[in-house]
């Protein structure tokens, strides 16, 4: 395969974008990510497309991309792959230039969580996540899915609520400097335990916003890259990887296989080890999935997550800062955009222009785990040497 | 003349003004399920299923089918839904043929559930008499929303009961006296036993107290101005099976907030897992032994393809994990906890709704077991299926 280097990278602010539609937002964000390449590039030169979206909004997505950003001209594939959506469109788009089809690739994410109202967003997502005839009418909304695995966690594990809430945190505490991020407002451990409550461990400050955002990241082959910037970032590693879809079907409930099993395939393209990773953006939806992907991905060692965020090592300035943008818990969390953006943190971050800049950093990983808990999505890159 | 082998009784955990009332999964199949699987254990299965409520909230489509499958019967037992009281009840119980399972439900105010399998051993019942007189106190259309009443007692009293357990005392001093409160039944001279809730469970949790005394004598069931009596003696042996929980408020019962938003439906895919949902019948390949619920095209450990060999899954399990959820979901009651049940010894875990418990009550190791309920209504379309009860503290 082909060398496949990332040039430009870029985003709009998450929120409640209440006066932006889809149409709006993909422009603003291909824009973004055009201006981001250092030597130019507009949208005439890409030659492919991949667009992360879960849940249609004002329309056939594909087509919606394609005729907002003046993409007539090339193909457009629509990617939906429940939260790894958006790392599954990046891979994707790396596998067309890793294999020669195409030379400049756009992989573009987003959704509108706020397009419908906050109640009736937990049947539509239910609705492409559960087995209709078992699992939808429980009403095991995403909170309550990923809690069920939290709490036993935290059973086996000797993890606190306290534990949860550091994580809270240290990423709102990521997110202030972040001008890209839904909620900028630090918070205690105090304020996240006493929040009101929303299902198991879980109250109102360890659960991700209901975002609108958009997120877009420019591939090129290698024989490329240096028409466009001097300083690329590598795509190093990608794994995607299935689990079990109902809960009562999920073995061990204190891991997500999936992510062991995209991760394993993401370091063995790499060639590296967890050790290696200098920095993170990991799938923090609620709290406590972040304690759990420390030991899926090998961060630390099974049943090290409570002692790994109290060491401080995870946050930024620490040994393996995670989640510095803030995270999907402050950044905010629109599925399809959630992996691109994870990505558009790293580039900046392994070109040394991230608003929370991890020293030195080489080597960057990017995580989500979602949709009924039985899909993952890391991707590696490499800072240009 | 007929003969009661076995009784089960049955009355919700929520509690409103010291009488017993509903929860949020339960209606006239889940309470009728419940007594009934209380009356058949260990019996052979019945020839006939009788059903009896002044409150069908559903009078085609959906009851019967979902009432036998929660039995445990065959579908091709004849059953039928009769609409009446406790006088319906008692003379039903009282006419039935050996092999009859007779069970009568109220869901109001009182809720309960009886049942009675007629054998031709047990408690006899005998000179069944009835009285049928017209005095509508309270008619429900089915076109109304609400029942209306002719809003006097001392008419009830004067013109429905009094002459109505005259009219069947057969010449006994004191009848026990169901189907109304016991307060009432009380000032008309009757005999009560504590615990008998009114309505159409009323004569077979006076049965069952009758039994348990080792009294005989005679048993009225009344509603307004409609009666019927026997009289019953301990002739054989009978077993009365009980699940009345300690009450929980029923204040703290799960409840609907917010939008009332239908939850999608599918008439196939129901249609598909029906069967399976309702009898708890899970599938073990022949090939490797790998159990799996619900059953699969494809062995997840060896590959084969096609039907395995059904198996019924053990009713009781204990939590691997559990959560209660605050937040209101639309169309669901909350809060309310769930559960990831494993049934062992088999390898099958179940994921239910935590029921009859008050928030957090559900630990992980806590063993209960599944019941059926109400898990949703669909597109205005009941899905039953199982509930997880845990077990309390004896």
């Amino acid at each position: 395969m082909r060398r496949v280097a990332m040039v430009g990278a870029g985003m709009i602010p998450f929120g409640e974008l209440f006066d932006t539609g889809m149409k709006e937002m993909l422009p603003r964000t291909l824009a973004a990510a055009l201006a981001s390449v250092d030597k130019g590039m507009t949208a005439a030169e890409l030659q492919a497309a991949w667009f992360g979206n879960l849940q249609p909004s004002d329309g056939f997505p594909a087509g919606v991309l394609a005729d907002s950003c003046g993409l007539l001209d090339i193909p457009v594939t629509r990617v939906e792959n429940q939260c790894a959506t958006g790392n599954d469109a990046i891979r994707n788009a790396a596998l067309a230039v890793g294999s020669g089809q195409v030379d400049v690739a756009l992989a573009i994410g987003a959704d509108k969580t706020r397009e419908t109202s906050t109640l009736s967003t937990f049947w539509d997502w239910m609705g492409m996540a559960r087995d209709k005839a078992w699992d939808y009418p429980l009403g095991l909304i995403a909170p309550a899915s990923f809690a069920m695995h939290v709490a036993r966690f935290m059973h086996e594990f000797d993890v606190r609520p306290e534990h949860l809430a550091m994580v809270a945190v240290k990423n709102h505490h990521n997110a202030v400097t972040n001008p890209n991020a839904h909620l900028r407002f630090e918070v205690t451990v105090e304020q996240v335990l006493a929040a009101p409550r929303v299902a198991g461990p879980f109250g109102v400050l360890d659960c991700s916003p209901q975002s609108d955002g958009a997120a877009a990241v420019v591939l090129v082959a290698e024989k490329f890259a240096d028409r466009y910037t001097d300083r690329p970032v590598w795509v190093r590693g990608f794994g995607l990887a299935l689990d079990r879809v109902m809960h009562a079907h999920k073995h061990d409930m204190t891991t997500f296989p999936s992510t062991l099993r995209a991760a394993k395939a993401a370091f063995a393209m790499a060639g590296i080890q967890p050790s290696d990773i200098d920095v993170a953006e990991l799938h923090d939806c609620f709290s406590g999935v972040e304690l759990m992907n420390y030991e899926d991905l090998g961060f630390c060692e099974r049943g090290g997550a409570a002692k790994l965020i109290e060491s401080g090592e995870t946050a930024v300035g620490g040994r393996l800062p995670v989640n510095p943008s803030g995270g999907l818990k402050a950044k905010g969390h629109p599925p399809g955009a959630t992996g691109v953006a994870q990505c558009v943190e790293l580039f900046e971050q392994l070109r040394g222009q991230a608003h929370n800049q991890v020293d030195g950093a080489r080597w960057g990983l990017a995580q989500n785990v979602g949709g009924p808990t039985a899909v993952s999505a890391v991707t590696i890159l490499e800072a240009n040497p | 003349m007929s003969y009661v082998v076995s009784l089960g009784q049955y009355q919700p955990v929520w509690e409103e003004g010291g009488q017993r009332v509903t929860g949020p999964d339960e209606d006239l199949i889940t309470l009728a399920v419940a007594a009934g699987r209380l009356a058949l254990g260990g019996h052979n299965p019945p020839q006939r299923v009788v059903l009896l409520s002044a409150e069908p909230e559903y009078l085609d489509g959906v009851p019967l089918p979902v009432l036998l499958r929660g039995l445990d019967l065959s579908p091709e037992v004849p059953a039928e839904l009769r609409v009446g009281g406790a006088p319906a009840v008692l003379d039903a119980v009282a006419s039935a043929a050996p092999g009859t399972l007779v069970i009568g439900v109220s869901t109001g105010r009182g809720a309960a559930a009886g049942a009675a399998l007629v054998h031709d051993r047990g408690m006899l019942l005998e000179d069944r008499s009835t009285v049928a007189n017209s005095l509508p106190m309270r008619v429900q259309s089915v076109h109304a929303h609400q029942t209306h009443v002719y809003a006097d007692g001392r008419v009830e009293r004067e013109l429905g009961w009094k002459p109505t357990i005259e009219a069947l005392a057969g010449g006994h001093d004191k009848p026990m006296v169901v189907g109304i409160d016991a307060k009432d039944a009380k000032r008309l001279g009757g005999r009560i036993i504590d615990g008998i809730p009114a309505g159409a469970a009323g004569p077979l949790f006076a049965l069952g107290g009758m039994a348990e005394q080792l009294e005989g004598g005679r048993l009225v069931a009344i509603d307004a101005a409609i009666g019927a009596a026997v009289t019953a003696s301990a002739v054989g042996e009978i077993t009365v099976t009980r699940d009345v929980r300690p009450p929980l408020p029923a204040a703290a019962r799960p409840r609907l907030v917010g939008a009332e938003l239908t939850i999608p439906f599918s008439m196939p895919s129901y249609e598909r897992a029906v069967v399976e949902k309702l009898t708890l019948t899970a599938m073990r390949c022949p090939q490797c032994g790998t159990e799996a619920y619900p059953r699969r095209e494809r062995c997840i450990t060896c590959g084969r393809m096609g039907d395995g060999e059904a198996f019924r899954l053990p009713r009781s399990g204990e939590i691997y994990s559990t959560v209660t959820v605050y937040a209101p979901v639309p169309g669901v009651p909350t809060p309310r906890a769930l559960a990831i049940v494993s049934l062992l010894p088999t390898t099958v875990r179940v994921l239910a709704v935590v029921t009859d418990a008050t928030p957090d009550a559900a630990r992980i190791g806590g063993r209960g077991e599944l019941v059926l309920r109400l898990v949703a209504i669909r597109e205005g379309v009941p899905d039953y299926g199982y509930a997880f009860r845990p077990e309390v503290a004896a």
